[in-house]
């Protein structure tokens, strides 16, 4: 099996600035499968490198409406039709509505909030043991004072010649293979 | 690119003489509406009266929260949120007619507030026994405190804003922030005395100790909804195409949406807290507002002052771009007129069929002379706080 020799070309860069320029040249250039690694958010950055159709609010909202309807359905069956029960003049059949929604509005929230922790989890492909870009001797300063991009092999218009000169043109402190 | 200038906008010149002459109609209306039928006039003008003053309130309590908490999108709405803040006094001025009312009867032995009435509260012990809050003399100066603390800390803010633009002093956006800090307490006070008096004490015997809140509330909605409006006039325009990125609509977006989401939360806890209790003196709000064509109301805004601003607002995309915000914008002003006459209305009218025209023209006459007073404040002065430590947000890190 023909493995790819590059998982993809880095550029390491020392100040935030110079990242969100460079991503933005990338963006420009029309590479698509980049990232960015930086020591804390860099909003100007996310706008080119993650997914805009992350997936996840579809989720989120499915679990809302589910757990808002199921939590309605529950205490509608028990309250009207199982044990129909008088509580404090509260009517026990369906025009006793409102004293449901702090629950409807509760389980709502409740299986919302599971669906997006979970989808994120899952779409993001985690756990995930093996990432290459660990690889490149020095990352780890990504979480400390270094800011890196990494332009993906498997992007329609990678080559290794023309994006390494690319990558030098936007003035990094280096750039270096990822071993796949 | 001087980021420090005056917006200039034909359609601000427009939109301003078009609100100074609907207000002129609108008052003149009024005036021939008062003269046809005092009693009608003064339910419409204090309905009216209360919708605009949520503009002008809501901008002020924005605009201290911001101080305190910061965040990019305040930078870009912090003038216009001056502008409307600073309009306080011209509210003050409108509400000498509703003052007026409880010193005299308004037409022959009615009165406003059936509380100003002494041959009402003679033959009513419930009231007899909160003479020493609902009097006329008391209520005057309560609202003189109201208006003092509103109006000193509008100016005052809004002084030492454009001081910082002039001098760049840095002791400025202290002095602001202890202002706002000390402000954010007292506009809750403020509002919820203010809600009690101008509006919950129609009928003396009902209380809710949530009133005030679902009106500072329903205020920050209806100056959220204003502020994305003024920026779909202004986001093209230099200065402030030159720092607003989708983000920031975005957040302000958000904001919005939540304060969605916050008045129905607050508007259901007081039915249900209500509804729940079921006490002889709490119901009667809710009986009157769900019977005699008000129900029809009810679900009007259960289901366009929530579900479908809320459903519309999960849109990312839509919250992003100010162009298509703005219509949300607007619906949600419209929708405040119906929740506010809804809330007020039904005090004086068991059913709906009373409508009167004068309840479009008191909006109407009040809101153009406002909305005149606050455009020509915001063109006087410049859009952006540039000397605001926190400027810097707006202009690294932006685009290249």
């Amino acid at each position: 099996m023909a493995t790819p020799s590059l998982y993809g070309l880095m550029a390491e860069f020392d100040n935030a600035e110079a990242i969100v320029k460079a991503t933005h040249r990338a963006h420009e250039e029309g590479f698509m499968d980049m990232d960015a690694y930086t020591p804390f958010p860099v909003e100007e950055v996310m706008e080119y490198v993650s997914p805009h159709n992350t997936g996840v609010p579809l989720f989120v909202l499915i679990g809302g409406v589910t757990g808002a309807l199921s939590g309605f359905i529950l205490q509608m069956i028990a309250m009207t039709i199982d044990y129909p029960l008088n509580v404090g003049g509260r009517p026990p059949n369906i025009t006793g509505w409102p004293s449901f929604i702090p629950i409807t509005f509760e389980s709502g929230i409740l299986l919302a909030a599971f669906s997006a922790v979970i989808s994120m989890i899952a779409l993001n492909g985690l756990p995930m043991p093996y990432h290459p870009v660990f690889n490149v001797p020095g990352f780890e300063r990504a979480s400390q004072d270094r800011f890196f991009l990494c332009i993906e092999a498997s992007d329609p218009k990678f080559d290794p010649n023309r994006t390494r000169q690319f990558l030098q043109s936007l003035g990094p402190q280096r750039v270096v293979e990822v071993e796949p | 690119m001087n980021l420090n200038q005056r917006v200039k906008s034909i359609s601000l010149n427009v939109i301003q003489v078009t609100a100074l002459g609907v207000g002129l109609v609108g008052l003149a209306l009024c005036a021939l509406g008062a003269s046809i039928d005092l009693k009608q006039f003064y339910h419409a003008y204090l309905f009216g009266y209360m919708y605009v003053l949520g503009f002008a309130l809501g901008s002020l309590a924005l605009m201290m929260i911001h101080h305190l908490a910061g965040g990019g999108w305040g930078l870009i709405l912090r003038r216009i949120l001056e502008s409307a803040a600073m309009t306080m006094p011209l509210m003050a001025l409108f509400f000498i007619p509703i003052l007026l009312t409880v010193f005299g009867d308004m037409a022959s032995g009615q009165y406003l507030y059936k509380w100003a009435d002494p041959s009402y509260v003679a033959g009513d012990a419930i009231i007899q026994e909160k003479v020493p809050y609902l009097n006329p003399q008391f209520f005057a100066i309560r609202a003189g405190i109201y208006f003092f603390v509103w109006i000193v800390w509008a100016v005052l803010i809004s002084k030492f804003s454009l001081d910082q633009d002039r001098t760049d002093n840095p002791a400025l956006a202290a002095r602001m922030r202890w202002l706002s800090g000390s402000g954010i307490v007292l506009y809750v006070l403020t509002m919820t005395f203010a809600s009690v008096d101008w509006v919950m004490s129609l009928n003396a015997h009902w209380f809710s100790s949530i009133y005030g809140v679902i009106f500072m509330v329903s205020q920050g909605l209806s100056t959220l909804a204003l502020m994305i409006v003024m920026l779909a006039l202004l986001s093209n325009r230099e200065p402030l195409s030159e720092v607003i990125t989708p983000k920031y609509i975005h957040d302000i977006g958000k904001l919005m949406f939540g304060f969605v989401i916050l008045w129905a939360y607050m508007s259901f806890s007081q039915y249900i807290i209500q509804w729940s209790g079921d006490l002889a003196e709490e119901v009667p709000y809710y009986i009157t507002r769900s019977s005699g064509g008000w129900q029809v109301v009810v679900w009007i805004l259960m289901l366009f002052h929530f579900f479908v601003p809320f459903f519309i607002l999960l849109s990312r995309r839509l919250k992003r771009s100010v162009s298509t915000l703005v219509w949300i914008a607007l619906f949600l002003i419209l929708i405040r007129v119906v929740d506010l006459y809804w809330m007020i209305e039904p005090f004086f009218a068991e059913t709906i069929s009373g409508f009167n025209w004068l309840n479009i023209a008191a909006p109407l006459g009040i809101g153009g002379i406002w909305m005149a007073l606050f455009l020509t404040l915001l063109k006087r002065r410049p859009m952006l706080p540039v000397n605001d430590p926190n400027f810097v947000v707006l202009t690294t890190l932006r685009r290249h």
